[in-house]
């Protein structure tokens, strides 16, 4: 136990210079068909991008998009096919070798979108939390249980003596996902890659979750990567919202300037998408014929030009570069000039 | 309006041999002709199960015990499966969850109209189903070169209103989605949610949309009806209910969607959980986790759904009938 916190001050003194997680230029292809027929999918172009300890970015997108791609390679499930991930300022090398993947592992952790599937039905709760508690040798003997019920208590499962020997099968959906919550908890890491966590919840649960991870948030000062959809849900969450289209990242600022404000014609499509009672009971009309491009085959200007509204010449011959507009703020728009 | 669909106190559930699931209990709804009648609710509360006892397609262990639902006057419980099956399509149909899946994998798109319309179309006539078939994928803005297509050469937001194509084959007067768009992206769910606005419009056909996310029915519905475990607490013009909920279940589910718009600021859920359908305990179904429940009248009485402000129905302790302003 303590000794994985010390190294967690360490590193939070470490990363008030530096930052947590740095994307240099992180691209991904998949070669799909077979027999000479092959095709490359581009599912992640160019990514760039930087995130502080204890900060919280939403990834941002239609299915397709790439988010969940972007986060598997920060999690060393997926091998980039260009570009470097650093964390603390060290790149991630292609090949971990058993330790240095651990040492990975207890830094990043991931949660995933099906509660029911990510948990192994056999094994009681008690013994899926100390399995990580084993294999990164963070517990011994009784230490192991006290950790447990910890991490149990945690994570709101009250009381948590209750919740040791059950199964998964015996917990409902939000009470599931809030074990996967503990299990990533209980290493201690500095960053989880939360890929759609709520999105199979109910709604009156989906809020409880979002909850529980800021409130770690505010207690251990984990940073994290939240996958979503839901731009309502990115906005709660999130300090900064990157939004992503076909692969290429498309506007990445303050979560409350790209809702309230969003520039690049895409956010301003999902933001009119989105319902939003809110602001006037009946929705203005959004065109939404147009489909996502196809991944195989991007075309040579903007992958959204297609359906852009505001399409200009230039969009069509050259992929505009993803430019800082003001302090912080980027946008992947030739239309949006530079603020001062 | 003329009331096209009475659903008169419907009792339906299911039955295993070691319990019986009480999920619809008591429920009465009525839909005008051309309405937009929206149903929302957790997971669990007896909203698809209404939606299949509707349709009389609830299958064994569930089965409907009581009450009435009149389509048009007739009563659909006491039609007999092969009557049913007749009025199906017809008369009324049903798009599912997830029913992308609902398309024949092998079949293309063109069999699987001319299989819908064959079934009930006296004639076997060929010209008449192409047309047809052409008509209906042009209504939901796909292109008739589809007819040709197998379901998994189409992207999920076309299969969605392939789907809803068929439902809309034989002009049925009521088609009941179950929810239609909950496995889609936000731009292809408002492009469906539009089409199906504009169909109703041109079609004047009436809608039952089941769904949980109360905030995207908000936008589209006419009438919102809320149901927490089984029953139907709340139930008014949508407007109404967005501005105005009377019953505490209907705030909390309210305040548990973040806003997309303004100040990011923490919110809170609804504290506990749904209640098993299994017990029936005497006393309103919310009590346990409503934030103003009255301990002594709440826990002893199930308070019935009552016109409390004009069109305004609610089933809460709170509110004596007729009156406007109690809290």
């Amino acid at each position: 136990m303590l000794p994985v916190n010390s190294i967690r001050k360490e590193a939070k003194i470490q990363s008030e210079h530096n930052y947590l997680l740095e994307i240099d230029n992180l691209s991904k292809e998949f070669k799909i068909g077979r027999l000479g027929k092959t095709q490359t999918v581009y599912a992640v172009s160019d990514v760039n991008f930087k995130l502080k300890a204890g900060e919280v970015v939403a990834l941002v997108g239609e299915s397709g998009s790439g988010k969940t791609t972007l986060a598997r390679m920060i999690g060393y499930l997926y091998q980039p096919t260009a570009g470097t991930i650093k964390l603390h300022n060290q790149t991630i090398p292609q090949h971990l070798s058993r330790r240095e993947m651990l040492r990975f592992r207890r830094r990043v952790q991931m949660i995933f979108q099906d509660p029911f599937s990510s948990l192994n039905p056999l094994q009681s709760i008690g013994y899926i939390l100390s399995r990580p508690l084993k294999v990164h040798k963070l517990a011994t003997g009784v230490a192991i249980q006290a950790r447990v019920i910890e991490l149990l208590e945690q994570c709101g499962l009250i009381p948590a003596e209750q919740y040791i020997n059950k199964l998964p099968h015996e917990l409902s959906g939000g009470q599931r996902q809030r074990v996967v919550i503990a299990r990533a908890l209980a290493v201690s890491p500095q960053l989880i890659l939360a890929d759609e966590p709520t999105s199979m919840l109910d709604v009156s649960i989906r809020l409880d979750i979002m909850n529980l991870m800021l409130d770690l948030k505010e207690e251990e000062g984990i940073s994290y990567i939240f996958i979503t959809h839901d731009l309502a849900g990115a906005h709660y969450m999130a300090d900064r919202i990157i939004i992503m289209y076909a692969g290429y990242l498309v506007e990445m600022g303050p979560s409350d300037q790209v809702i309230n404000n969003p520039l690049h014609p895409y956010t301003q499509l999902l933001k009119e998408a989105a319902p939003k009672p809110e602001s006037g009971l009946k929705p203005g009309k959004v065109d939404t014929t147009q489909e996502t491009p196809d991944l195989t085959a991007l075309p040579a200007g903007c992958p959204f030009a297609s359906r852009c509204p505001q399409v200009g010449a230039a969009c069509l011959q050259q992929l505009p570069p993803f430019r800082e507009i003001a302090d912080g703020y980027w946008v992947r728009c030739p239309e949006v000039a530079a603020k001062d | 309006m003329s009331s096209l669909l009475e659903i008169k106190n419907l009792v339906a559930g299911y039955q295993t041999t070691e319990q019986e699931i009480y999920a619809v209990r008591d429920v009465s709804l009525e839909l005008n002709k051309g309405e937009f009648l929206g149903i929302a609710g957790e997971s669990g509360c007896g909203k698809s199960t209404l939606a299949y006892a509707i349709t009389g397609l609830l299958e064994h262990p569930g089965k409907i015990t009581g009450g009435q639902v009149l389509l048009q006057g007739e009563d659909l419980i006491k039609k007999t499966p092969a009557e049913l099956r007749q009025m199906r399509w017809q008369d009324f149909s049903l798009v599912m969850q997830a029913s992308m899946n609902v398309l024949n994998p092998v079949m293309p798109i063109r069999e699987q109209f001319y299989d819908t319309m064959a079934v009930h179309h006296p004639k076997d006539d060929a010209r008449y189903f192409e047309e047809r078939a052409q008509e209906l994928l042009e209504l939901v803005n796909i292109s008739p070169k589809y007819l040709e297509a197998y379901p998994h050469q189409l992207s999920g937001g076309m299969k969605q209103r392939v789907v809803i194509a068929l439902a809309l084959a034989l002009q049925p007067s009521l088609v009941i989605m179950d929810e239609p768009v909950t496995a889609l992206d936000v731009v292809v769910q408002r492009g469906i949610l539009q089409q199906i606005d504009q169909l109703r419009q041109k079609l004047d056909f009436s809608i039952i949309f089941i769904t949980h996310d109360l905030s995207l029915l908000v936008e589209i519905a006419d009438t919102i009806a809320i149901m927490y475990a089984g029953q139907v607490v709340e139930k008014a013009k949508a407007i109404e209910l967005y501005q105005n909920p009377f019953h505490p279940y209907t705030e909390a589910l309210m305040q548990s969607f973040p806003p997309l718009l303004g100040q990011r600021k923490r919110r809170h859920g609804i504290a506990g959980h749904p209640p098993n359908l299994a017990i029936v305990r005497p006393g309103c179904p919310f009590f346990e986790r409503c934030p103003k429940g009255m301990a002594g009248i709440c826990d002893v009485k199930n308070p019935e759904l009552k016109e409390v402000d004009s069109e305004h129905y609610v089933a809460c302790q709170l509110y004596p009938e007729g009156s406007e302003n109690t809290v």
